[in-house]
């Protein structure tokens, strides 16, 4: 069923060299094109839009892409989770650091020179080749159907609260590290008094670090 | 009095549509189907289709375009004004219900106009953006129970007994409501795209406070439901009005109250509404969407409405029973040892019926809301959401999951 699309891309296209069974695709089959295209061109085209936004929408379309692709790999619940915390919150968060941040739309760096432009193509053909070697090696998988509770919600809290919760612990104090350091980060930068009727001062006025202390408990 | 009868208008229009929808779904398609010539009636892709059109068509424009009229009769009653009367067709002016189609006309008549220094394609994708993520998230709400085409005028004990039933819900997805949470997300970039590709400093402020705003009420709007995820054992809708079951003592509202309350309130400023209008302030914050006009602006108003009424059908389904009649099972009613035994297509119109009435109460529940509170202020907006709300419902879930454990506890014992 929907598990054959996981075959490699090399039987695909051998299907097609040898036409045993080059028009009898499965809608699976077309489908994984379809979406393997998108996010293909979703991605090519993130790294060469000029405009910022035009870039991360970019972004935002290959992940919903990815999203297809995980959910043809029976996995629903990591499809839902990938359009939700990358497409709608992280990306969302891009988009509003650029709109406030407002660069012009200037010429991406790797274009500049004749230099990074010899660098980019070697370094494309050597990826090409060594991807395309490794995939074209992989003998083909046998499609099976995954059980019925595969990739559900109560399958996946289980597995990530018993096998995995050392891990799954451990990610979530590095978010919580993550979170601290940006607040100590955001706080040396703007210096003190971060209470809510000075948010306007935090931005205008932007004292030295070392004066910082002095204001630090002036609101609170 | 005239606030009832604004209730009762769309209240009678969706009884209609209640019976067409279920009509068409539950006896006409099968009806095909069990021709030799059919047999494509029941594909899963036809009946998804037909579903979600059905229901977008039949109830949720009808409802949207009739919140457009309702907004401002009722705005008008509770300000002890007149409202639209002017419009009619044919000399029938009817309350003024006719100007939502004028506003239509209106709209689609006016210039296409695109600022100069605007970002062509971005400034035509942002209203999409901002429509089709409302319209996708309806696939995962249910408006009725499972109909069994075979014995519609049959009394029936459980309709999960039927061979070939069909379920009144567009997408049965295992993820549910996570499914909502993601498409919703969605909607911040209608907004933030809005304002950027404009090129006008105010929409550009605009879609910022607008996606600020949908950024942090989004997290409290997940975290309340939550608590309800833990009662019911589950995330998918239809598996959550069965659990909740015809007696309201087991509905949301009564186990998770604070849930409900947070949820309504978080979700509420997701559809950027007063008091919650920061984004936008239609007469004097200049909003994300202050250089569009004609019926790109029309799209903007449109998904604000939809949103409404999905608000309203979320509300419905996860804390007020969704398509349960209070003592009404699937053989008829039930109460204090007296039954009223009745068909099982009645049953299914009552059930699809009192849907409607309860998205609709919730839409005249958010209409009264939306005239009686003032603005907030920006800093007050993100005190409540990040200093009250979050903390709040953080402290439910954590008070939810041990009167959870508690019960499995008591009831492994």
């Amino acid at each position: 069923m929907l598990w054959q699309s996981v075959q490699p891309m090399g039987r695909v296209t051998a299907q097609l060299a040898t036409g045993d069974q080059g028009m009898q695709w499965s809608g699976p089959q077309i489908w994984w094109w379809i979406i393997a295209v998108f996010t293909v061109g979703g991605a090519i085209s993130t790294v060469t839009r000029r405009n910022n936004i035009a870039a991360v929408m970019s972004l935002v379309a290959t992940f919903f892409g990815l999203a297809a692709m995980y959910a043809m790999l029976s996995a629903h619940f990591l499809a839902a989770l990938q359009v939700l915390v990358y497409a709608g919150a992280i990306m969302t968060l891009f988009v509003f650091v650029i709109m406030v941040l407002n660069r012009d739309e200037a010429e991406p760096w790797a274009w500049s020179g004749i230099f990074t432009k010899i660098v980019g193509v070697f370094a494309l053909v050597y990826l090409v080749t060594k991807v395309g070697y490794h995939l074209f090696g992989v003998a083909a998988a046998h499609p099976e159907t995954p059980p019925a509770e595969f990739g559900t919600v109560a399958q996946v809290g289980e597995v990530l609260f018993t096998d995995y919760l050392f891990v799954f612990e451990a990610v979530s104090v590095l978010l919580l590290i993550a979170v601290v350091a940006a607040v100590v980060v955001a706080r040396q930068r703007g210096g003190g008094g971060t209470d809510d009727d000075d948010a306007s001062a935090d931005i205008t006025t932007t004292p030295a670090v070392g004066h910082s202390t002095g204001h630090e408990d002036h609101h609170s | 009095m005239g606030l009832i009868l604004l209730f009762l208008i769309p209240a009678a229009v969706f009884t209609g549509m209640a019976v067409a929808l279920v009509g068409v779904i539950g006896v006409a398609i099968p009806w095909v189907a069990s021709h030799p010539w059919g047999a494509w009636a029941m594909d899963p892709w036809f009946q998804a289709l037909i579903k979600l059109g059905l229901l977008i068509l039949l109830v949720v424009m009808p409802i949207a375009s009739l919140l457009t009229w309702m907004e401002r009769k009722q705005s008008a009653m509770m300000q002890d004004r007149i409202g639209p009367n002017r419009a009619g067709i044919l000399g029938w002016r009817g309350w003024g219900i006719p100007h939502f189609i004028a506003d239509a006309v209106k709209m689609i008549m006016k210039e296409d106009f695109v600022p100069a220094k605007a970002n062509r394609f971005l400034f035509t994708l942002a209203p999409l953006m901002a429509i089709i993520p409302v319209f996708v998230t309806f696939a995962i709400v249910p408006f009725g129970s499972t109909v069994c085409p075979d014995k519609i005028l049959q009394v029936i004990t459980d309709t999960n007994q039927c061979t070939n039933g069909i379920g009144l819900q567009t997408a049965k997805m295992d993820v549910g409501l996570i499914f909502y949470f993601a498409i919703a997300s969605l909607a911040v970039y209608g907004t933030t795209l809005a304002g950027w590709a404009s090129y006008n400093k105010w929409s550009l402020l605009g879609g910022l406070r607008a996606s600020s705003q949908m950024m942090s009420y989004e997290v409290t709007m997940g975290m309340a439901v939550l608590g309800a995820f833990m009662v019911f054992g589950t995330l998918e809708p239809q598996a959550m009005v069965y659990a909740q079951g015809p007696n309201p003592i087991n509905w949301g509202i009564v186990k998770q109250p604070l849930g409900a309350i947070l949820f309504f309130t978080a979700a509420m400023a997701e559809t950027k509404r007063t008091p919650f209008d920061i984004p936008e302030g239609e007469s004097e914050v200049i909003g994300y969407f202050v250089e569009y006009s004609g019926m790109r602006f029309g799209i903007f108003f449109l998904a604000e409405f939809i949103e409404v009424v999905f608000l309203s059908a979320i509300m419905a389904t996860v804390f007020f029973g969704g398509w349960q009649v209070p003592f009404l099972y699937s053989d008829g009613f039930h109460l204090f040892g007296h039954a009223l035994q009745m068909p099982h297509i009645v049953v299914v119109i009552l059930q699809t019926t009192a849907w409607g009435m309860k998205v609709i109460f919730f839409c005249w529940f958010q209409l009264m809301v939306r005239w009686t509170m003032p603005r907030f202020r920006p800093d007050q907006l993100m005190n409540l959401g990040w200093k009250r709300l979050l903390p709040i419902s953080i402290a439910n879930i954590l008070i939810t999951a041990g009167v959870v454990l508690a019960f499995q506890a008591a009831g492994s014992r």
